[in-house]
Formats: structure tokens, sequence, C-alpha cells
């Protein structure tokens, strides 16, 4: 209850604020400011409309979704690379604003008391501040026509009281306004349920969850969108923490006690326990006070200002009142490169802090009990010239080696990753609990390998990937391989099951090659791969230096040297091909079948065998727990054996 | 004449100051008397505003609609001239055909550095000239542009753009013709029905189309980008067959973001494609349809007397221009 109730709040405070900031600061951060006035205006003009009190919901999604189809638009008529990031803010921001909406929609089907009774606070401030403005209105014309405030002498105290005469009629005016909006509500709200209450046979009730599963879905992929397209515009943090939120409010047990809400009052105590972190909750008038929609006590008078810089004056209620920060201007790299170092404070400069988090009360499950994924190996291909494997070097000797870098297996480097114990990642019960019962999104690649024709990208949820493509796949599907995906800045809760090995902190001699310059990067960059048997990476070199981690299942890798002959594929479709061999090791190795598309071909290919035979490799097959290091530019082909989950580190 | 509109309506692009109040402005879904004037011309719909012109005022708008964005202002101000004729891409990748002082059409990398050039000199931004042949007309596509041009004897469609979207280059690159430099599309040579005389696309769209002199449709773009609407779109130039199994005469064609509207030599009007925010005119419930349909029986009903004269498309919205 309470938590859902924490959600809408929060919900309400961020649309308020993230109006006032678009107004204050759009022009002057510049972190929309490339997207044009068109958008950067329709998008502030969203989030004026949301923070009224009785908003068009349904425009405000459909302007929404321009705004997400535009900036969406732009992800493809640019290079990956070479897209301006305003877009991916443009397009987060409009993505949390929708986020919100749909978060209105949910809780008004689920808890309609609740909404409503924000909805009428809202009106209520609204209306309330038309007097605060006529007031003021008062002031300013009495100082304009070159009179004091307050009128002075005898006369003037016949003014003023004449005028109080006149307030005390505008007030109460404005008391029989409210008393009336008050009663349409009431009136309003009692047809409502009455139709609800015809409408609650099984099969309507049935339909109700549905939309609400379905509203569920929307508000996870829309936010998951921003995260997987977008890279969550620099607030990866922040949208996994308003997910956290939801989650809390969608939680089984809130879901199963409808009336306990509707019988108890709310529980004030609790709000109580964290006053310090949110001001705005206790300056609020406590809940109770207001179920019953009463006139609360006249609100104090506007500061003289405050009439002109905010269109909105009930704003000024929901807002902290704590000062605002000077509007900081962070450069579009700074943005960028504070990603990884935002852990502490996940929170954007244009949304309000968010609540504390509650207690971890639940006790981690014994997963136990749990199956497994299948150990299952359709094939397993022969090693010819094994791999050293050693326990765990010390840093500085794996520092020596990187200077004559050659491949080497890491045997006991990871034992104490939670993945690997108390965490379970070969549990898809495990994983699923972390990914909000499977629901997150992930990217999936579809298709044999990522040079074959037919091969294709989706997102789908979780649950979905792990069901169609991993436990129970149907024969005649295509593989599913879930691949060099950013998942724990996705899913920062996975992240903390795995620990960054102190050897990617290691400074690997500078690169020779100056025709592909490569940044350097400030933090190892994560990627998870999860596939079930037979998923394939092509024969490729990466600009990185790689530790490469086995957590579930095993993996036949295959490395040659970086001076190897390795024929290349050159350009495709206007994107180079350069890092990923012509050579297919699986057909060449009879493994495989050749692909359709190119079995045309076949002439040349006897050569090419001869050519591919020659070359010299190293190779070996990967057990849970251990950690295969790649050097930099060295050829290598991937196969996974059995299910597979797999973390690669890639440093420089 | 009168101006009849469709579609997105976020900036009051479809608003000639009739309405216009604080309200959030809705879209509008069935096409909608905007203006009435004996002597409008032409229009240019822009994603965010609508001009339209007059024959008595060919080189400045008469009436504004929506916001104007402040680089398109500034570039209005600075060189009126580039303002009547540049085309800019979704890829911000800009345009100016041949004009008076510099005969070869220039390509800048975005507005900012066209318009950075115009006021400084020497120029800062070395546009990409291409010295080697005359645009008629120009149409920008999401990565790429199109343009009608005319070396002797015959006008030729020339393509150029993006790599990554051959498809809607309609030819294959080759290091003799690259995708980023400006070549003519084969397929759109020597046709049955006599030269191309006009073309459309739009600027954030990945679908385009060519009219014949006589009177044929060809429509091609990138399949992957529109298949929502055109699953079976080439990547070739096709006939389009509408209305008939022959396929009726068309006469004007216009092409928006992912949507198209076709006018018959006949005065019937045909559309196709996404109709999410009304630009087809097909009300709030329909979202698309993905067969060529019948548009706006409403002006046939009325005894046949007033003739559609042309058809316009932005972004996301749709113009006919109705006589009497």
């Amino acid at each position: 209850m309470q938590s859902t109730q924490e959600l809408v709040d929060y919900g309400n405070r961020y649309v308020c604020h993230y109006h006032s900031h678009l107004q204050k600061f759009a022009d002057a951060t510049g972190r929309l400011a490339g997207c044009g006035e068109p958008l950067v205006q329709l998008l502030t003009r969203q989030a004026h409309m949301l923070s009224t009190a009785r908003p068009d919901y349904d425009l405000a999604k459909r302007r929404l979704d321009d705004i997400l189809s535009a900036s969406y638009n732009k992800f493809y008529a640019y290079l990956y690379q070479e897209l301006p990031p305003c877009w991916r803010s443009l397009y987060t921001e409009a993505a949390i604003l929708k986020f919100w909406v749909l978060v209105i929609e949910w809780a008004r089907s689920q808890r309609p008391d609740m909404v409503r009774k924000k909805e009428w606070e809202r009106e209520e401030r609204e209306l309330e501040s038309q007097r605060e403005a006529e007031y003021i209105r008062e002031r300013e014309e009495s100082i304009r026509q070159g009179g004091e405030w307050p009128p002075q002498g005898y006369e003037g105290q016949l003014e003023m009281l004449e005028r109080r005469n006149g307030r005390r009629f505008k007030q109460r005016q404005l008391e029989d306004r409210i008393e009336q909006k008050r009663r349409e509500r009431q009136w309003q709200y009692e047809q409502e349920d009455k139709q609800r209450k015809d409408e609650q046979g099984p099969e309507q009730l049935q339909q109700k969850q549905q939309r609400e599963e379905q509203l569920l879905d929307e508000m996870i992929k829309t936010l998951d969108l921003a995260l997987i397209l977008a890279g969550g515009g620099g607030a990866q943090l922040f949208i996994n923490d308003i997910i956290a939120l939801l989650e809390k409010a969608v939680s089984p047990p809130t879901k199963n006690n409808p009336d306990l809400a509707n019988s108890k009052p709310e529980n004030e105590g609790s709000e109580q326990e964290h006053p310090q972190a949110a001001p705005e909750a206790s300056s609020a008038q406590p809940p109770s006070k207001r179920t019953k929609l009463s006139l609360p006590p006249p609100a104090k008078p506007l500061p003289a200002n405050s009439s002109t810089d905010t269109p909105i004056p009930f704003t000024n209620f929901d807002k902290p009142d704590i000062p605002q920060p000077p509007p900081t201007k962070p450069s579009r790299q700074a943005i960028q490169h504070n990603i990884p170092s935002r852990l502490s404070s996940s929170t954007p400069q244009y949304a309000p802090p968010l609540p504390p988090p509650h207690p971890n009360p639940p006790q981690p499950p014994n997963w136990s009990t749990h199956p497994s994924f299948s150990p299952y190996e359709p094939f397993t291909p022969p090693v010819t010239s094994p791999i050293q494997r050693i326990p765990s070097p010390s840093l500085e000797s794996f520092q020596s080696h990187l200077s004559t870098p050659r491949p080497l297996i890491l045997t006991g480097l990871v034992s104490h990753w939670p993945a690997l114990t108390t965490s379970p990642w070969s549990k898809p019960a495990y994983l699923l609990s972390r990914t909000f019962s499977g629901r997150r999104l992930v990217p999936v690649e579809i298709g044999r390998s990522y040079v074959d024709a037919g091969w294709s990208q989706k997102i789908i949820p979780f649950s979905e990937f792990l069901s169609e493509y991993i436990t129970s796949p149907s024969s005649d599907v295509s593989k599913g391989y879930l691949a060099q995906h950013q998942l724990f800045s996705q899913l920062p809760q996975l992240r903390n099951d795995i620990v960054v090995p102190d050897l990617c902190y290691t400074s690997p001699p500078p690169k020779v090659d100056d025709e592909h310059p490569v940044a350097e990067l400030e933090e190892p960059m994560l990627n998870a791969w999860l596939g079930p048997p037979g998923t394939i990476t092509p024969l490729h070199t990466d600009p990185y230096h790689n530790l490469l981690v086995q957590v579930v299942g095993r993996k036949y890798v295959r490395l040659y040297p970086p001076q190897s002959k390795v024929k290349t594929r050159g350009k495709e479709g206007g994107v180079s091909m350069d890092n990923t061999a012509a050579f297919d090791v699986g057909v060449l190795e009879g493994w495989d079948d050749q692909p359709p598309s190119e079995e045309e071909e076949e002439e040349g290919k006897n050569g090419e065998k001869e050519e591919f035979g020659r070359l010299e490799c190293v190779d070996c097959i990967l057990e849970p727990g251990e950690t295969l290091y790649i050097p930099e530019g060295w050829w290598h082909y991937v196969r996974g054996l059995s299910v597979s989950f797999s973390v690669s580190f890639w440093w420089n | 004449m009168a101006l009849y509109a469709t579609g997105l309506n976020a900036w009051n692009q479809l608003d000639f100051g009739r309405n216009q109040n604080d309200q959030e402005p809705d879209d509008i879904f069935t096409f909608t008397c905007l203006l009435k004037d004996k002597n409008i011309s032409h229009i240019r719909p822009f994603p965010s505003y609508t001009l339209v012109y007059t024959t008595s005022q060919p080189l400045t708008p008469t009436h504004t609609s929506g916001l104007v964005p402040k680089s398109h202002q500034k570039l209005s101000r600075y060189n009126p001239h580039h303002y009547l004729h540049f085309a800019e891409a979704y890829n911000d990748t800009v345009v100016i055909p041949n004009h008076p002082t510099s005969p070869h059409p220039l390509q800048y990398p975005s507005l900012p550095h066209l318009l950075t050039d115009l006021l400084s000199s020497p120029l800062p931004f070395q546009p990409i000239s291409y010295p080697f042949f005359q645009i008629s007309q120009l149409s920008p596509y999401a990565t790429g542009f199109i343009a009608l041009a005319t070396p002797f004897p015959d006008p030729q469609v020339y393509s150029w753009g993006d790599p990554r979207f051959t498809p809607c280059l309609a030819r294959h690159p080759s290091p003799t013709s690259q995708a980023e430099s400006p070549s003519p599309i084969p397929d759109l040579s020597s046709l049955p029905t006599g030269p191309v005389i006009k073309i459309s696309s739009c600027s954030s769209g990945y679908l385009l189309a060519a009219l014949t002199l006589g009177n044929d449709l060809y429509i091609w773009g990138h399949a992957g980008r529109c298949a929502e609407w055109f699953p079976d779109l080439s990547d070739r130039p096709e006939p389009a067959v509408i209305g008939d199994e022959a396929g009726k005469d068309i006469k004007d064609v216009a092409v928006g973001q992912a949507h198209i509207l076709v006018l018959t030599i006949d005065n019937e009007l045909w559309g196709r494609g996404d109709n999410s925010s009304g630009q087809l005119g097909l009300g709030k419930e329909t979202k698309a349809v993905k067969e060529w349909t019948r548009l706006r029986e409403v002006f046939d009903k009325n005894g046949g007397k007033q003739k559609i004269k042309g058809v316009w498309a932005g972004e996301r919205t749709s113009f006919l221009f109705v006589e009497p």
C-alpha cells in the first residue's frame, strides 16, 4: 500500500521538479540544446501539463511517444559513435516522463482512492493559488498606482478595511468554488464507483488484472528501452532506482491485500522514520487530514516575486524546501564519464531526491533447492594445443606477463564471486528474481553468428529469453544469444554478484597500431554473454585486453596470434568488418554446416581451408569458475558448448 | 482555393491563427479546411511549422503556422535564397542547390555549419561541392538526398547518402560511384512513360518516390525501416499499382516520414502507411493502413465539383489544395 503511495508521491514530485528545472535551466545546461527548440519546447509543455491538476494523460502519452520516436529515429540516422549525446538525453527524459504517466494509470486502476486524493490536493492548491495571485495582483496594483503598502493614514485604514471586506468576500467566493468543485468530484467518483461495482464480475476482475499487467510491462519496457537504446542518457542508476520503487510497489503482499489498504488509515509512523531525507513529506499535511477532501487551512501568501517566475504556483508546495543548487554546467564528456563514478548519488540534477531505501527485510532465500541450467552438451570439439593453466597470478607477475602477452587460463581468480556461490547464476529462479520476475528487457541476437544472413537483434523480456531460447527451446527456433551487452549497468543488482578482478587495473604497454586509435577506458568495460549450447562468436579481434570469466557452463575458445595471416571481411553495408575474419572456423573444421547463403561460393573454399589449416593456434575448453586472459589483438573464436553465462572485462 | 490538412499538430503547425490558446494542441485526425485564399501557389511543410506561399508573393510566405526553429529563422534572414531551396536530412546534413553566386550544389554537415559559413570569411568550413550537375528538384531523406538534375539531353534522378542505407540510394555503390557522392539511379532512366518529372521523400523517412511524365509512380526505400507499413518495399524503384489491376494514372505524389499520398488523374486521393497522428485523415482509431486505400471520399460526394489541385506531405502531416 504504502509503497504504491510512495511511488506515486515521488512521481508527482518528480514531474513538478522536472518541469521547473526545464524552465529554469533548459537553455543554460545545454543538455538538450542540440535537439532544437521545437522538441525541447514540446517536452517542457508535457512536463507542464503533467504538473497541473487534471492533465490530459492520453495526449501527454502520445506527445511523449512523438518525442521518443523523433529521438529514436536519430539513433538510426547517425552512426552510433557520432550521435550527438543530446538525443540520448532527450529520449531518456521523455521515457521517464512517460513512465510516470503509466504509473498514474496503473495506480488509478489499483488504488483509485489514493490517486483521487492526490488529484484533489492538486486541484485544491490550484484553486487556492488563484487567491494568492489575486492578493498579489491587488498589492502590486496599489504600488503601481503610487500608493504605499499598506496604505497609511485614516483614508488608508478605511481603504484597507474596504479591501479586507472585499477580500473576505472573495475568499468566501473561493471557498464556495472549492466546495462546489469538491461536490462535483465526489459525485463523479461515486458514479465511477457505482459503475465499477456493477462491473465487478470475475471476468472484469480478470480484465482489470490483465490491464494492470500490461501497464506494468509497458512501464518497464519504456525505461528499459531508454537504458538499452539510449544508454540511459546519463541516468542509468536513477532509472534503476525508480524501477526498484516500482518493484516494491508491485511486490506480492501489496497485490494480494487490497482490503487492508481501505480499512487502515495511512501509516504515519513509518513516514516519520526518515523525515530528514524527505523534507517535502514532512512539510505536507499529514495524509489523514485530507482523506475527507476537506479544505486545508489557508496557506501563507507567497512571496511577492513568486507570481512572476513560477507560472504554476502550486509547484512550490510539491518542491522540496531545500535551496536549489546553482546550475552547474557539466561538459558532455563529463556527463559521459561520470556514469561509472556516480554510484554514490544516482539522482540527476533534474530529479528531486529519491525516498530513502527501506531496510532490506527479506532473508536471502536458499537457492540450492532450485533447479540449475542443464549441463547438456550436444557437441564437444577436441582441444588440440591447450592453453597453460595457472591458479592466480600476483598483480606484479601479471603486469610483467603483459609485456610479452600470451593467452592464459587463471583457475582461482573468481572462486569467491557470489555469482558462483550464494547468488547462483546457474539457477534460472535466481536470475528471474533479479530481473523483476523476468520482466526486465534484454537485447538478444537471433541467428547462428553475426556474419550470417538473416541474423537480427530483438529486445525481449528476460523471462521470455530464458524460456524461448535457453531452458526449453523448440528445435525450429533459431539460436538466441544475449551477447556483448552491458547488462550490469542496466541491472546493477547483478553487478553486485561479481567483482572486477584487480588484474584489470594493470596498465598494459601502449598499443603500436596507430591506424585505429582507441580511447583509454577509465573503468574496465563489462559485458555479459548468456546463451544456449552452440552460440558462436566468429573469429575476430578486439581493441582491448580481455578477461573472459566463465560463470555457468562450458565454452570452447580458440585463439590466433595478432600477426597470423587471417583474411578479414572488409566493408559490408557501409560498416567496417575489418576486425572479423573471413574464415568460419566451425565450417572449416567440419563442426557446422555451410550457412545457406554462402553455398554457391564453394570453389575457392578448398584453398581457403588449406590456408586456414596452416595457421597456428591455441585452444581450450573453459570450465565454470575459470578465467581466460585474451591479449589485445589476438584473434578469438568462441563457441558455447552447454548453456553458458560468461562475463568479459575489457581494459587497456 | 482552400487548404485542407490533417495530422500532427504538436506545434500548432496546422493552425493558422484561428483558435490558438494555452491548451496543449491535439492532432487533427481528418482532413480539415485550414485556410481559404484564392492565390495559394504552394506550401512547404517543415516538421514543426508550415509555410504557405501565394502567387502574388512567391518568395516570402504569406501564411506561417507553428514554431520556426531559430536556425531556420537565421537562414531566412542571412540568405533568403538558400532558405527557399535548402534541404536538410535527418542526420543533419544540409544541401543547398545551385544559385547565382555559387553555380555548384554545396553540402554541409549541419545547418549551423552553413550559418557560420554565411557569416564569416574566409569560410571556416569547406563544404563539399558537386560541380557536375544542375539540380532542378532536391529532396532529403533521413540519411541522404535525391535530386532531379538536368544534364542534357534527359533529366536524371541522382541519389547520395549514408552507405548503411543503400536501399534508399536505389543503386549499388562502387569505387567509381560511391554512396556519398551523387550518381544517377539506373532504374529511373529510359522509362516506358517518359522521364521523371517529380521526386518526393521526407527529411526523416526512408521511403522515396518518383513520378514520370506519363503518370507512372515508382516507389522504393529501406524495407527494414518501413516494415510496419511497407513490408514489401523494394530497394529498386518499382511501379506502384493503385486503384485497379492496370494501375491508375497518377497526377501528383507526396511522401511523409512513413506515409504516402497519391492523387490520380481522375481526381481520386489514395494513401498508404502510418496514420498514428492522423496523417492520412483516417480518424483516431486507424493506426495505419498497409494497402493502398482510397481517402477522403467526401470530395467526390460533392458532385465532383471540388477538384484536388495538388498534394503535399510533412513528416506526419498531409495537405491538399481544393478548388473551388
